[in-house]
């Protein structure tokens, strides 16, 4: 058995890589009560008020350790507060195998859960299926020392010249134009706090500690704090505003139902859940985003996040940006969201300094533009399932594959579920060309060295799908990262284009020279078959139950006999020439090295007792002894 | 006013005997274009008045104010010759018309690659020399492509009358340094002379040599000389040729040829050469620049030379232009020596078709090539693109060897990475139109058969740079063309404006086309890299870019120099990785290659496509190697050519076979990106020493091996004192020698080493070589003239890689200089330590 799969061995000693700040804020380590850290009281009402019959508790591998004193704690707490005798069912969940951020509905519906409780830092993406909520980290943080920073860095990058030439800046900018604010170093209209979800519990405070400094220095710019939804529940259909906000978000008067709406049955997904700064001309007084208040604007920052302005003449690149957060992918993803021309000043609670993240944010753009690059020169695309839990991972996949099929594309694409990622698995696929990656926004962005062939982002892909000169072809500074908006940027897909153009090579910036890709055309279908594949059944799993047969006319075609032996399609394949490209191709074949003998019938039937051709079968051979 | 019609040079071009394609080579300076205006005046395209002047040749506006010639220029000339003349030639010929094709070229050394370009649709070429400077590095150079390409070389030594003029020096001074120069030229021709070109060495009593200003527009050959004097000694043309050169003295008194140059009585004799060539030319220059009003035209009287009335009234310099351009026409000579000298394609191809072709040479395509055969399979080599005046579009400039090429038909353009049978690399279109190109101008025509240059319309868009046309399916490609530079120096472009990005992009391709040695792609942190050969270059063409191409402002970084990676000792141990699932174990060494070795991988003399035995034979004979490892060499690279090794030197190891295609994929991957900075490797030879696999093949896979071998290599280079080698410049400098205190001085800062140091004969020039790190080049050139007052001027040429001195991991120069590109990079500043690729057993 061990040479089909690692010992147990393995297992059992396999090292857990912990992230030390996660473990440092359980209740195990920090000393703090399991009540206080996980929000027993809360969360019990959250369960009751749901009406959930069973609730599963999912926890990162670093707060598993406290996972069942919360259990009992739950359980207490549910007890004491119900009046119904049924009994609320509890189960303890691990982290998905993609990433701890992400919610795993999978295992949730396992035991049929109808709530799901999520532990620990999470990325906010919306569920498909099942109602959420979470209950996030709780980082410690100096309040005053992060106030004190962060106004030191406010006025030192956003107040170079000192607050008094603000007045004078304003006016500059006004007059000069209206249109882009980027090339003069611009006085902040308006500041927005935003933060790592672990430091939740506190930005409030430190929302009202810098307010009050800042106005005590003389800042006219307005500061806002950006509002967290704790709870995502897909069945509601209330339209803009969740039932459960009053409730939840008493104390923050907050957002609307992050992309709700993007439920009410039309096509508003790409609007509702996107980020909607990226509509490059935003207006301002449409319907969508004017908020509930008269005269404010509210704009989303990532799913379930979502800043509201009282100035609606402001969108969100107009605004400076104040992170409360250690580096990390949040803060990557936030960055990159935000582009390269909006200034963004970071505090970090753990190392307790401030500072302005500049060129970073170009600088990975400029890295993703290479990976671009690499995608347009890919014949044959693998799409990557990240995440089983995100609401619209299913659409975009079936929706890149549409495109990246199409003809004027014409790549090879398979789809490929590998759990979690790494470079051994992803290089066993050595035919494909470039890899993307369905994920959730902070799990997408793989930035390593070690991958044998790119890995890019549905975004980058689609952008690497458009033809030169065209359009959007090139990027400036936008980055989409949330799949909701990409699944909306819809198939419009190009007319057919003559020939010519169709076959002439293309300029690879990536090897400087004439590059013609491969081109997969889509099953060619025989007169038979009429049926159409769905995209995401079709292909490849047909593959491997149907007995291929080779086919003469071209080298990369695979023909599929159906059941009753007729040809019923005619695939192409990548693989193929792949293998043709290989030097060892197996056993070999020696042709014309043996000298030629008579056919000899060999064992018979299944392993676990063949028969020979004498009759005996190999069972027989081992009793044979005994019986004679 | 141009003497000859589209239709004759058509019809010429139906006889390929009668064609001559011809470029003209030379170091910078010496006169390339100056004197190619002689050959156009005389087919009447400029007024002979303007010859000299103009550069017609010169189409671009930078050449013009530059003064020097960026992009090779063709230009197609019909020339009638005399009847008499054509016996001298040795080849068959029809007629005679004669259809010069002739490319003028760049003499800078930094676009060397126009001259290659130029070189591979010519089959022979004017070297021109200035007989003051002499043989000079880019001289050599192109003398030793072409002598590489099979081309045969005549010589003209040009400037001539700056000898007369400035020098002032005696006949029998000048007979010694033209001597000299041209003994010069024949060591180089023979020191690269292809056996199969037969005697390519130059002599002027064979009218192999001409003697010319480009400037006044006069040029001779011995020819011309014994011409006059055949009749005069009633001697044969060809014997009197040899008697005008070399040790011939001629006796007025006994009227007697000997080779002694004393006569019976001990009193000296003059040179035949002083006393028929140089003589009369020095009697006139006498006679013209010191105004000597009465003798005048007494001498060209005596000369034959008439001038009209207006030109009896020149003066000076302006007559001594026309009286001597009368006496001594340079298009006449010129073409003359062309049209004799040269070889015709048909001629030519004959003896080429083994350098040109890459296929068997008893196909039907290398049969055609040979035959010249306009009816044989099509074979046409695009060696570059011309921009034309529709932006974006180019002209597929290019010579047919076989075949004729006509808009219609479809035929197969095939890139420089086709291989036969294979679809990659391969287009089949047809051709939408034929032009002539004629220097400024292009003239449409029908059709084209072999044995011609031309340019088509329509290709462009699948070739970028080069590539091969036929009409055979069975055609190889035609052998991709060597550049004798490469480009070294890189900037990064960006774009001023974030919504240009397609302009630059669209920019960048039509940059890398229009330019033979041109490279520009996206570096992995996404900067746009344009890359040429030297500053100049870069100037050029970041111009070109800028202006033409992409036509928006661009910010341009400071230029960057690509390092290698390499190791100077054997691994200090044996390094071992372990495959994710531990299953697969490699143990793995580095070793250095023999720099010898490693730039015989780099010029292509031991290539992976060699057979496995003849290149273990020759690396065992040649290179010290036990042949049982040489003939394991599993694979080359980086992109599969590069000069770095991977061996199997393993004893009977089980699966190894199938491991091979994974360990060759991560070798390129990591040759490309080395260990220490991510710049490519460079001789370094890996040895597999022992593989420990997994019994069951879905745990040795691809996915396994990969990221293991990758991690292996580098373990083993860290283990082996990485080091870095950087690019080196070869300059050569020639200046008077009140400058060398400038030059040292100048090369001493920039880490520059003096290597040799040679006074010319006869004049006060000294001619500096030294190496010159590429890295401390930028600006050298400025610096220079200011060290010198303007009076030296650098030739920069890319000469080797070099060793720097220590190790990456140790702290030092090499350690910062690691460090830096690191950064550059976007990488941690510090190497990853051993442990990162180094497994523990």
């Amino acid at each position: 058995m061990a040479a089909f799969s690692t010992t147990d061995q393995d297992i059992i000693q396999h090292r857990i890589e912990l992230d030390p700040i996660a473990t440092s804020a359980t209740s195990a380590r920090s000393g703090r009560s399991i009540e206080e850290v996980y929000e027993i009281l809360s969360t019990s009402e959250r369960i009751l008020e749901s009406k959930s019959k069973r609730v599963a508790l999912q926890f990162p591998d670093e707060a598993l350790v406290d996972s069942v004193p919360v259990y009992w704690a739950l359980k207490r707490t549910i007890r004491s507060l119900s009046r119904e005798v049924q009994e609320v069912n509890l189960y303890i969940l691990a982290d998905t195998s993609y990433g701890n951020c992400c919610v795993d509905e999978v295992a949730a519906q396992h035991v049929d859960a109808d709530l799901v409780i999520h532990y620990g830092h999470s990325c906010l993406s919306p569920t498909s299926r099942l109602a959420v909520h979470y209950v996030f980290t709780k980082q410690p943080i100096d309040v005053s020392d992060a106030v004190a920073s962060l106004k030191r860095e406010i006025l030192a990058s956003f107040y170079p010249n000192g607050i008094a030439s603000e007045e004078e800046g304003q006016e500059r900018v006004v007059k000069g134009s209206t249109s882009s604010s980027s090339s003069v170093p611009s006085y902040p209209k308006c500041l927005v706090l935003t933060y790592d979800v672990s430091w939740y519990h506190s930005c409030q405070q430190v929302y009202l500690g810098l307010k009050a400094e800042l106005e005590r220095a003389g800042v006219k710019a307005p500061l806002v704090l950006t509002k967290v939804e704790r709870g995502w529940d897909p069945t509601c259909k209330a339209g803009g505003i969740r039932t459960e906000r009053g409730k939840e978000n008493a104390s923050n008067d907050c957002c609307r139902g992050g992309g709700g709406e993007g439920f009410d049955g039309c096509s508003s997904g790409s609007e509702g859940g996107g980020c909607d700064r990226i509509e490059p001309d935003l207006k301002p007084g449409s319907a969508e985003e004017v908020g509930i208040k008269e005269g404010t604007i509210r704009w989303t920052l990532g799913p379930c996040r979502s800043v509201e302005l009282a100035d609606p003449n402001l969108g969100p690149t107009d605004c400076h940006y104040l992170y409360l957060g250690p580096e990390s992918l949040s803060l990557t993803n936030l960055l990159l969201r935000l582009g390269p021309s909006t200034p963004l000043v970071s505090y970090d609670p753990t190392k307790r300094r401030s500072r302005l993240e500049t060129g970073r944010t170009n600088r990975l753009l400029m890295k993703r533009y290479h990976k671009v690059e690499q995608a347009r020169d890919a014949s044959v695309v693998g799409l990557l399932v990240g995440t089983l839990g995100i609401r619209s991972y299913l659409p975009l996949l079936s929706n890149l594959r549409t495109k990246l099929e199409s003809n004027s594309s014409s790549r090879k694409v398979y789809t490929i579920s590998v759990g979690k990622l790494n470079p051994a698995k992803l290089a066993n696929f050595q035919e494909i060309d470039v890899f993307v990656l369905v994920a959730c926004p902070e799990n997408s962005l793989v930035d390593s060295k070690e991958f044998y062939k790119p890995i890019v982002t549905p975004f980058e892909m689609e952008l690497a799908l458009r033809r030169r000169g065209e359009e959007g072809e090139v990027w400036s500074g936008e980055y989409v990262l949330d799949l909701e908006r990409l699944v909306g940027s819809e198939v419009e897909e190009v007319v057919e284009e003559e020939e010519e153009e169709e076959e002439s090579p293309h300029f690879s910036l990536i090897t400087g020279t004439y590059l013609s890709r491969t081109k997969y055309r889509n099953v060619v279908e025989p007169p038979e078959s009429s049926e159409t594949h769905p995209p995401l059944q079709g292909g490849d799993s047909n593959q491997l139950t149907n007995r291929p047969l080779l086919r003469s006319e071209s080298d990369r075609t695979v023909a599929m006999r159906g059941s009753d032996g007729k040809v019923t399609k005619i695939l192409e394949t990548a693989s193929k020439p792949h293998l043709e490209r290989r030097g060892w191709k197996g056993l070999e074949q020696r042709l014309g090295f043996d000298p030629p003998s008579l056919l000899e019938e060999g064992k018979r039937g299944i392993a676990k007792g063949y028969a020979h051709a004498d009759g005996q079968s190999e069972g027989d051979l081992v009793t044979r002894p005994s019986r004679a | 006013m141009v003497n000859f019609t589209v239709d004759e040079i058509r019809g010429l071009m139906d006889r390929p005997s009668n064609i001559r394609n011809m470029s003209v080579i030379a170091h910078v300076d010496h006169g390339k274009s100056t004197l190619t205006d002689s050959l156009v005046s005389k087919a009447g395209i400029i007024a002979s008045a303007k010859a000299g002047d103009m550069r017609f040749t010169d189409t671009r506006d930078d050449e013009k104010e530059r003064g020097i010639t960026i992009k090779s220029t063709a230009i197609s000339m019909y020339f009638p010759m005399d009847k008499e003349d054509l016996v001298s030639i040795s080849q068959k010929t029809d007629g005679n018309e004669f259809l010069i094709n002739l490319i003028d070229s760049p003499g800078h050394v930094d676009f060397s690659s126009e001259v290659t370009a130029a070189l591979r649709v010519t089959d022979g070429a004017l070297v021109v020399v200035d007989c003051i400077e002499g043989v000079c590095v880019q001289t050599e150079t192109v003398l030793r492509q072409a002598l590489g390409e099979r081309i045969k070389p005549v010589v003209c030594l040009n400037k001539v009358d700056r000898a007369l003029l400035e020098l002032q020096i005696g006949k029998e001074d000048l007979y010694q340094s033209f001597m000299r120069t041209i003994e010069s030229v024949n060591v180089v021709i023979a020191t690269y002379n292809d056996a199969v070109l037969g005697e390519s060495q130059v002599y002027p009593e064979k009218g192999t040599v001409a003697f010319a200003s480009g400037l006044h527009g006069w040029a001779f050959t011995l020819r011309q000389f014994a011409n006059r004097y055949a009749k005069k000694f009633g001697v044969d043309k060809d014997k009197m040729m040899t008697k005008l050169w070399g040790d011939n003295f001629f006796n007025p008194k006994t009227k007697k040829w000997t080779s002694k140059d004393t006569d019976a009585d001990g009193k000296p004799l003059e040179r035949a050469f002083n006393m028929f060539v140089l003589d009369p030319i020095f009697r006139v220059f006498d006679a013209i620049m010191n105004f000597k009003k009465d003798e005048i035209p007494k001498i060209l009287e005596k000369l034959d030379v008439k001038l009209t009335s207006d030109e009896s009234d020149l003066e000076g310099k302006a007559l001594l232009k026309v009286a001597m351009r009368k006496f001594l026409p340079a298009g006449d000579a010129l073409l003359e020596m062309i049209v004799i000298n040269l070889p015709s394609p048909v001629t030519a191809q004959r003896y080429r078709v083994e350098t040109l072709y890459e296929g068997p040479m008893d196909d039907e395509s290398a049969i055609g090539i040979r035959d010249c055969d306009p009816n044989g399979p099509l074979m046409l080599y695009v060696s570059k693109m011309v921009p034309t005046s529709d932006k974006g579009r180019f002209y597929a400039f290019g010579r047919i060897f076989s075949g004729t090429v006509k808009s219609g038909p479809k035929i197969r353009i095939q890139g420089p990475n086709y291989t036969p049978g294979k679809k990659e690399d391969l287009f089949v279109k047809s051709i939408q139109r034929t032009v002539l190109m004629m220097g400024r101008y292009i003239e449409p025509i029908e059709d084209c058969p072999a044995g011609n240059i031309l340019g088509l319309v329509g290709v462009d868009q699948f070739l970028l740079k080069s590539g091969t046309l036929t009409s055979s399916e069975t055609a190889h490609n035609l052998k991709v063309m060597k550049f004798s530079v490469s480009p070294v120096v890189q900037v990064a472009v960006e774009v001023k404006n974030a919504n240009d990005l397609p302009k630059l992009v669209e920019g960048l391709k039509r940059l890398s086309k229009s330019d033979p040695c041109v490279q520009a792609w996206i570096n992995e942190n996404g900067d746009h890299i344009v890359a040429g050969a030297g500053e100049l270059h870069l100037e050029i063409i970041l111009k070109d870019l800028e202006q033409d191409h992409a036509q928006i402002p661009l910010k341009i970084s400071d230029p960057v120099v690509g390092y290698r990676e390499t190791v100077q000792a054997e691994s200090s141990m044996t390094a071992l990785s372990k495959s994710q699932n531990k299953h697969n174990r490699l143990y793995v060494t580095a070793a250095p290659l023999d720099e010898e070795l490693t730039k015989a991988i780099e010029t292509g003399k031991i290539n992976p496509r060699d057979d496995f035995k003849a290149r273990a034979r020759v690396l065992a004979d040649d290179y010290g190697w036990d042949v049982t490892d040489a003939r394991k060499i599993w694979c080359f690279g980086p992109e599969t050519t590069g000069p770095n090794l991977l061996v199997d030197v393993t004893k009977g190891v089980q699966y190894l076979n199938e491991i091979k295609d994974s360990c060759v994929a991560a070798f390129q991957w990591a040759t490309k990106e080395g260990v220490c900075a991510e710049e490519n490797m460079r001789g370094i030879r890996f040895n597999i020493l022992d593989v420990t696999l997994h019994t069951d093949a879905i745990h040795r896979g691809g996915g396994q091996i990969i990221p293991v071998c990758r991690r292996v290599c580098y373990a083993a280079a860290l283990l082996a004192k990485p080091g870095l080698q950087e690019p080196v410049y070869l300059v050569e400098i020639q200046c008077p020698d009140s400058a060398l205190g400038g030059i040292y001085s100048c090369l001493n800062k920039r880490r520059g080493q003096v290597f040799s140091e040679e006074p010319r004969v006869g004049t006060p020039m000294v001619t500096v070589k030294a190496y010159l790190p590429v890295s401390e080049s930028f600006g050298f050139n400025a610096d220079l003239r200011q060290a010198t007052g303007g009076q030296a001027f650098p030739q920069l040429v890319f000469d080797h890689w070099s060793l720097m001195g220590g190790s990456c991991l140790e702290p030092g120069k090499v350690n910062d200089i690691v460090k830096s590109i690191r950064t550059r990079k976007g990488l941690k500043p510090d190497i990853p330590p051993l442990d990162t690729y180094y497994d523990k057993l």
